[in-house]
């Protein structure tokens, strides 16, 4: 059963839309999957940073900060996957929130596949054929990118243009939601603030 | 043991440390920056040898001494500004002879608080003599012989007060002046004082200030731009020549990466790193000062490329020397601020004899005097090795240098280079990766590569067969089931 899951994955990195048609069709949808490829998106990011050849990598190996990572990584998905969701039920689309995360999360897997491959060749090509490993990689986040895009047009059943309308908009409710995590996060820093001074200043007066 | 040796002993360990203090006791702890570009320490390059005063030479102190030189014959110049005179030192810091009396064609002349000197290979002096706005060729005994006014020419600007600071006179006799204030780059002269031009110019560094105000500038009204900062080169502080008339320059205030400059002849930047690209110079880790509120910077005042063509740049902020080969390769930092022997209080000149780094202390009124330790001894023998190629020479003192400091990331290269050369590549590459030389590692790698897989060349060619084999018969995979399924059925039951 969970062979034929995983099955889907690769079938829809060659079949985007059959596949995801098909998955959407029988509820084949899996969630400790989709935690798995961004479990795979974080050790590769680590990978990246540790295990690149010593040519391409220009990381200091000794300042590797996991969270950093995370916030590059996960971060900014859980953040896309919100937004989508809040800007499509708006918008007439027909993809829920756990869709939305499984679909995102599946249009990862060329770009995980061949980072892995980078990181591989990285470690037995020179600087001249670095070339090749930024064409590489490139297209790893090309093919991702079609994925994705297919897969929000196959669950929220959107046309074409609709669809990169959407991916514009959900972009920016991402900034937005960066906003006004910002904003709040200043302002209850600044609540808090006033009541300890004045929890302070009533300790060094009134006793 | 016996009591006898006990005491020996005790003897012993208190002698034996107390000699090794004193023979690397400095004042200052040395440092070099690495690929991160943080300060790492290193041992000493140059130690403090002795101090030179006015009184150590029988001629009474100095007086804000602003400036000094030592020409071809070693003979050593000392401005000393505060007294109207000059102070003429041998190699051996011996006086040779006192200037402080100056006749022009109409008797007696003062020269007051001059800041540049310059002599040539023939013993003719050249003075900045800037409050009186000109430059002076002076012989030996004080007769000057000609004025370098400033020039009529619309390419001197009307608003500039003409302040020479600074002068230098290359091989074919044209001066080259420093003027205060004036950014067009250096004035330059002939010999019978007629205005040749401008030599080299800084440009305007674009920073992020600049760009903020460029785009403020394209909104706000003429009145509110006049009062805005205006963005103009900043002037060169002072400059010096090497023997093949190279003339290095350093400026105050600017990037890291353009306050030393090497111009050529045509007066391009010719000074620049191992791969290429501009290098930094001067400290690259900044502290910010909350007390003063201000960040302090490294401030070139002066430079001398000394007999090995390493540039030695003095620091007026920190009163440090910095120390660079001409691939702008940091070598070493010494010197410091404060009181001790090798510390300075307003160190204003830098001058090279003899293998040794002199400092002009304007505020101590002396000139301290450097000499290299065995650890810059090493390293410069091997720089030198290095930059002429020899790298398989090279190879022993850059192994010296590394028994002293093993954070040497230059003495890594070094032996990368060497490795190269001798054709040992796996070697190379540790070396390379030592050093952080991503380029050099590179070469190493390609060559190494090509070696391992020459010699597995049947190995290689074995497993390239193998995978299409298996890519092939993964594509008629199909096909061959449907065999294999067929023959089942066929011997099944």
């Amino acid at each position: 059963m969970t062979m034929k899951k995983v099955r889907y994955l690769f079938y829809i990195m060659v079949h985007p839309v059959e596949g995801f048609e098909e998955m959407r069709w029988n509820k084949d949808e899996s969630i400790p999957l989709s935690f798995a490829l961004l479990g795979l998106w974080l050790l590769s990011l680590v990978f990246n940073h540790q295990l690149t050849g010593f040519i391409f990598n220009l990381n200091r190996p000794q300042t590797m900060n996991i969270l950093i990572l995370f916030a590059q990584s996960i971060a900014p998905f859980i953040l896309w996957t919100i937004s989508n969701w809040s800007l499509c039920t708006l918008m007439d689309g027909k993809g829920k929130y756990k869709e939305i995360w499984i679909l995102s999360a599946y249009s990862l897997t060329p770009y995980l596949i061949i980072s892995f491959i980078v990181l591989f060749l990285s470690n037995y090509l020179t600087l001249e054929e670095g070339i090749f490993l930024a064409w590489l990689k490139m297209l790893g986040f090309l093919w991702s990118l079609l994925i994705l895009f297919q897969g929000l047009r196959v669950f929220h059943e959107y046309t074409v243009g609709k669809t990169v309308f959407s991916i514009f908009l959900t972009i920016a409710g991402v900034l937005v939601i960066v906003f006004l995590m910002t904003l709040s996060f200043t302002l209850v820093q600044q609540v808090i603030t006033f009541f300890r001074t004045i929890y302070f200043e009533v300790m060094f007066r009134g006793f | 043991m016996n009591k006898l040796g006990v005491i020996i002993n005790i003897f012993l360990l208190l002698t034996v440390p107390i000699t090794v203090c004193q023979a690397v006791e400095a004042p200052y702890q040395g440092y070099v920056y690495n690929v991160w570009r943080e300060a790492v320490p290193s041992p000493n390059g140059y130690l403090p040898e002795r101090s030179i005063t006015g009184e150590d030479l029988g001629v009474g102190s100095f007086k804000e001494p602003q400036d000094f030189f030592v020409d071809r014959q070693k003979n050593i110049y000392i401005l000393d500004s505060g007294n109207n005179r000059i102070v003429v030192l041998d190699e051996h810091f011996k006086k040779k002879a006192i200037i402080d009396q100056f006749y022009g064609e109409n008797g007696p002349e003062t020269i007051v608080l001059p800041t540049g000197i310059f002599v040539t290979p023939e013993g003719l002096i050249y003075l900045a003599d800037g409050k009186k706005g000109r430059v002076v060729k002076v012989n030996q005994e004080g007769r000057i012989l000609q004025e370098y006014r400033r020039p009529e020419s619309e390419l001197i600007p009307a608003h500039i007060e003409y302040v020479p600071t600074k002068v230098l006179v290359d091989s074919s006799g044209t001066i080259y002046t420093i003027i205060k204030d004036l950014y067009y780059g250096a004035v330059m002269y002939n010999q019978s004082g007629e205005f040749l031009g401008y030599y080299g110019t800084n440009r305007v560094v674009t920073t992020l200030q600049l760009l903020q105000d460029f785009i403020w500038k394209k909104i706000l009204t003429k009145t509110q731009r006049d009062k805005m900062a205006r963005y103009v080169p900043v002037a060169f502080a002072n400059f010096t020549i090497d023997e093949k008339d190279f003339v290095y320059t350093c400026t105050q205030g600017t990037t890291t990466n353009s306050s030393l400059k090497k111009y050529n002849p045509m007066g391009v930047n010719i000074l620049r790193g191992r791969n290429g690209t501009l290098a930094d110079y001067g400290d690259l880790e900044t502290e910010y000062y909350a007390e003063h509120s201000k960040t302090y910077r490294t401030q070139f005042v002066d430079l001398v490329v000394d007999e090995n063509g390493f540039i030695n740049a003095l620091d007026y902020t920190f009163g440090r020397v910095f120390q660079y080969n001409q691939d702008s390769e940091l070598l070493t930092i010494f010197g410091g601020l404060g009181s001790q022997l090798g510390l300075f209080k307003t160190p204003v000149a830098i001058e090279s004899i003899n293998g040794k780094i002199m400092v002009l202390d304007a505020g101590k009124n002396n000139i301290t005097l450097f000499a290299p330790t065995e650890f810059g001894q090493a390293v410069h023998t091997a720089v030198k090795l290095y930059d002429d190629g020899l790298y398989e020479e090279s190879i022993e003192p850059w192994l010296e240098v590394l028994k002293r400091n093993s954070n040497y990331e230059l003495a890594y290269i070094g032996i990368a280079q060497a490795m190269m050369r001798i054709g040992n590549y796996e070697e190379a590459m540790k070396y390379y990766k030592l050093g952080y030389d991503r380029e050099g590692y590179s070469k190493a790698f390609r060559e190494y590569r090509t070696e391992v897989l020459r010699e597995n060349f049947s190995l290689v060619m074995f497993f390239m067969l193998l995978i299409i084999v298996l890519i092939q018969l993964f594509l008629k995979k199909d096909e061959i089931l449907r065999k294999l399924g067929r023959q089942r059925k066929r011997y099944g039951d």
